[in-house]
């Protein structure tokens, strides 16, 4: 599940590699009608440590534009957080 | 239900008092939610284990493959403290903060598989249910938001 980052050679400099940051996984929970909106804030404050009006934010985009994306980092990372987020019985996704 | 308080702050935690018919219809949700997936095609099974990657099938398989047994230990371990804190809460018991949580979470679990086999999709489906189920999820609702007030204003 781990992510190398690309590695790119230079243009008249064949032996020499750059690495260049990974594109950054992206962490999506989706709206359904049954989490409540108060429980959803509730996790992602104590997921990700988001102040309540963070949280709030976040909470409405879902509800009102169907998704949000709630963190994002390296594949591994992204992955965890799905997995806590569907331990807390949200749809969490994740993507890049 | 309840006409009481079930749930207030206390310094070990949550205390938690249930009455008679709470405990009767609370303990009756660690055995639905074990028998989640023991029918075909089960709608609730699908709800608590929903695609990771919705574009790539096999690295969705390969996640539940990786994570999905210890996700349903985590959730097994969830029902028993469940279990055990219905059983104690007549005369009244305190939960620490992760049985707290991890009591949200099996409420939570429950409307989850619930609203799943009574194929809740979108909001309007509530207006649809019969009497007897949608009380059931509005309780489980109700025990979840008082215990979201106790766990949050912390």
């Amino acid at each position: 599940m781990t992510t190398k980052p690309l590695e790119t050679t230079r243009p008249g400099t064949e032996s020499e590699t750059d690495v260049v940051p990974d594109t950054p996984w992206l962490v999506v929970v989706w709206n359904d009608p049954v989490n409540l909106m108060e429980y959803v804030v509730w996790v992602l404050r104590k997921l990700f440590g988001h102040s309540l009006e963070e949280a709030t934010r976040l909470m409405l985009l879902v509800h009102n534009e169907g998704r949000a994306i709630v963190n994002d980092g390296p594949r591994e990372q992204a992955e965890i957080d799905c997995y806590r987020l569907h331990q807390h019985g949200l749809w969490a996704t994740v993507e890049q | 239900m309840t006409e009481s308080v079930p749930f207030l702050p206390d310094p070990g935690g949550v205390l938690v008092t249930l009455e008679e018919d709470d405990i009767d219809f609370l303990s009756q949700i660690p055995e639905f939610l074990a028998g989640v997936g023991s029918v075909a095609d089960d709608p609730a099974s699908a709800r608590l284990r929903v695609p990771v990657y919705l574009d790539d099938p096999e690295a969705s398989e390969e996640w539940w493959r990786l994570m999905g047994s210890e996700l349903e230990q985590s959730r097994l371990a969830d029902r028993s403290a469940f279990e055990l804190i219905v059983e104690a809460a007549a005369s009244g018991t305190v939960m620490s903060i992760p049985e707290a949580e991890a009591f949200l979470r099996v409420l939570n679990n429950a409307r989850l598989a619930l609203a799943a086999r009574l194929k809740v999709e979108v909001e309007e489906d509530y207006e649809r249910l019969l009497e007897a189920d949608r009380g059931a999820l509005d309780y489980l609702a109700g025990m979840q938001g008082l215990l979201l007030m106790v766990l949050s204003a912390r």
